[in-house]
Formats: structure tokens, C-alpha cells, sequence
């Protein structure tokens, strides 16, 4: 029990205090505001570039925007099936719950496939990390993001055999929400890279 | 571990706006808008998108307000980051490399002060080489 929320007001059964019955759940709030801060380095670091150099292309006649958005739609649904699967163990359905997290995979990975397809493409027309500043900031912060995608999919990897172990009930679930936490984050930083390297 | 759920919000709901949001993204991108006006405009939509996410997705706004304001304290920072380096990326600033910098191809320094007193070579009579275009000028 946490005792300031005690002696303020009685405790809400509906919120948990965010200190001491769930402290997986800071520990990734946590990692994912150092993570945040990461990400928003690499952003600052490609708006001074961007706006400190003397020339810069249009971004979308070198990047396809169609095809991205196309990945950013899927991003999102993978966010969507993710919560039905928090939801789905939080009312016990084991079932639905190995169904979702499959298909959370399956979105992650689709979005890194579509990535992998995008990079050789841009490779081949000659864009690289080395060929100019663009290509530099563009394969670090869609690089950046893709690794975070990866280690998502494989995070799930190890929540799903969990499930699949029977690991996970009505009353014990929390790991779960914690890699929706992961994986929501994941996608929170697709929208706004998308934004600011696409579309701007 | 304890785990209570939250009074669930309705998922599908926040889905729809996700959707909704990024087409009007796109769509306000292909309409050809001032510069100014579809910059501010995708800006805000992002971080409307962004904070629907954290908000309903990860249950921000349905824990309590000590986790909302561990999270968004170190946002302050990054504000913090963007703002010190604003005046850097956008005001003009003199783009050529200070003067005592020796560049590639350059190498060899113009003037020694401290050279041995001999008689200069031709080599050396020869004028320093010029400092190449920073700009990409014309050499």
C-alpha cells in the first residue's frame, strides 16, 4: 500500500499506485523515457542538419511516401491487436491472448520487411549513410527505430512462449501490459519519425 | 502481484482517430499547402497522434498522475535540447571554416613563421595555394 496515497484519500481499487504493486511497469516507463530522450538526439541532430545545410531534397522525391504510409497503417493495427491482447489475458482468455501477440508479431514483422524492401531500393538508386547527410540522418533514425522493431518482435517472441507455457491468468499479467508498453512506445516514435522525415 | 485492470477505454475508438489522422496527414501533404501552414499543421497532428497513443494505448491517462508526471518530465529536457539548438540551425551563420584551419589538400601550412632562415626553393616562392570553395563554388 502506498502510504501518501493513504493518508490523502482513500486508495481506488481501479488505480493501481504506480509505485508499488507494479514497479515492472516504471522500471519501462523508465527505460522508455531514456529511450524518448535518445530519440529525440537523433530528431534534434537531423532539424540542425537539415536547417544548417545550404541544400536539402525534397524529401519525398527521394523517399516513397505511399508505401510508408501504407507501413505506418500497419504499425498502428499492430498497437491495436497488442491492447486486445492485454485485454484479452485481463479477462483470462488465454486463447485470445497467444492469437493477439501472434498477430502483433506478424505486424512487426511485416513493417520490418516493408523497411528492409524500402532500404535496398534507396541503396541501389546510390542513397547511403556515407553518400550525403540526408542518407545519413535518414538510415540512422529509420535504422534506430527498425532495431527497436526488432528487439519488439522478439520481446513478444518470449512473451508469447510464456503465454504458451500457461504463464499468464486473470490475476497475473502484467509482463504483458509491460511489453504493450514497449510496443505502443515503438509505435509512437513511427509517427513521429514518419512526420518529420517523410512528410516534412 | 496485485494486478488490477483498468476501466478499459474503447480501443476501436482510438483506432479510428489513429487512422483518420494519418490520412489527413498524407492527404494535407499531397494538397500543396504553403510551407508554413502544412508543416504546423503535420507538427500538431503528430503530436496529437503521439499523445492518443500514450494517453489510451499505454494507459497514461488511466494511472494515476504521479506515473503522468514521471513521464513527462524528462520531455522537459528535450524541449530543453530543442530549444538551445534553434538559434544554431536557424539563424544564418558565416558558413566558411575559420581561417587556421588547414583543410584537406591544404596541407601544407602558408606561411611557417618559425622556418629555417636558408634561402627559399622556387617551391617555396611559388604563392600558397588558395583555399578551396567551401560552398562548391567554382574552383
Amino acid at each position: 500500500m502506498d502510504h501518501a496515497a493513504t493518508m490523502e484519500q482513500p486508495m481506488d481499487p481501479a488505480q493501481p499506485s504506480p509505485l508499488s504493486p507494479n514497479w515492472g511497469k516504471i522500471m519501462m516507463w523508465l527505460f522508455l523515457m531514456s529511450d524518448a530522450m535518445s530519440f529525440a538526439g537523433l530528431l534534434c541532430a537531423y532539424a540542425a542538419v537539415r536547417m544548417g545545410s545550404t541544400v536539402w531534397p525534397v524529401p519525398s522525391s527521394i523517399l516513397g511516401v505511399p508505401l510508408t504510409a501504407l507501413n505506418t497503417f500497419i504499425l498502428i493495427c499492430s498497437s491495436v491487436t497488442m491492447v486486445k491482447g492485454v485485454s484479452a489475458i485481463q479477462k483470462g482468455d488465454v486463447a485470445g491472448l497467444k492469437k493477439f501477440l501472434a498477430l502483433t508479431m506478424l505486424g512487426g514483422s511485416i513493417f520490418l520487411g516493408i523497411q528492409a524492401y524500402e532500404w535496398t531500393h534507396l541503396i541501389n538508386e546510390g542513397l547511403t549513410v556515407s553518400r550525403s547527410l540526408f542518407g545519413a540522418t535518414f538510415f540512422v533514425l529509420t535504422g534506430f527505430h527498425g532495431c527497436h522493431v526488432l528487439s519488439g518482435v522478439i520481446y513478444l517472441g518470449f512473451i508469447l512462449s510464456a503465454a504458451a507455457r500457461g504463464r499468464y491468468n486473470a490475476h497475473n499479467w502484467n509482463p504483458v501490459e509491460i511489453v504493450g508498453l514497449y510496443w505502443h512506445f515503438v509505435d509512437l516514435i513511427w509517427i513521429l519519425v514518419f512526420t518529420f522525415v517523410y512528410l516534412i | 502481484m496485485a494486478a488490477a485492470a483498468h476501466k478499459e477505454p474503447n480501443y476501436m475508438n482510438v483506432f479510428w482517430a489513429l487512422l483518420v489522422l494519418t490520412l489527413a496527414e498524407v492527404g494535407i501533404f499531397y494538397l500543396g499547402l504553403p510551407k508554413v501552414v502544412m508543416i504546423v499543421c503535420l507538427i500538431v497532428m503528430a503530436l496529437v497522434k503521439a499523445g492518443l497513443v500514450a494517453a489510451y494505448f499505454m494507459h497514461l491517462a488511466l494511472e494515476k498522475r504521479t506515473l503522468a508526471l514521471i513521464v513527462v518530465s524528462p520531455l522537459v529536457l528535450s524541449a530543453i535540447i530543442i530549444i538551445g539548438l534553434t538559434p544554431d540551425s536557424v539563424f544564418s551563420y558565416p558558413r566558411k571554416p575559420p581561417e587556421h584551419w588547414v583543410l584537406p589538400g591544404q596541407e601544407e601550412p602558408a606561411s611557417e613563421p618559425n622556418a629555417e632562415p636558408s634561402a627559399p626553393s622556387p617551391e617555396q616562392v611559388a604563392p600558397p595555394a588558395q583555399a578551396p570553395p567551401v560552398d562548391g563554388g567554382p574552383a
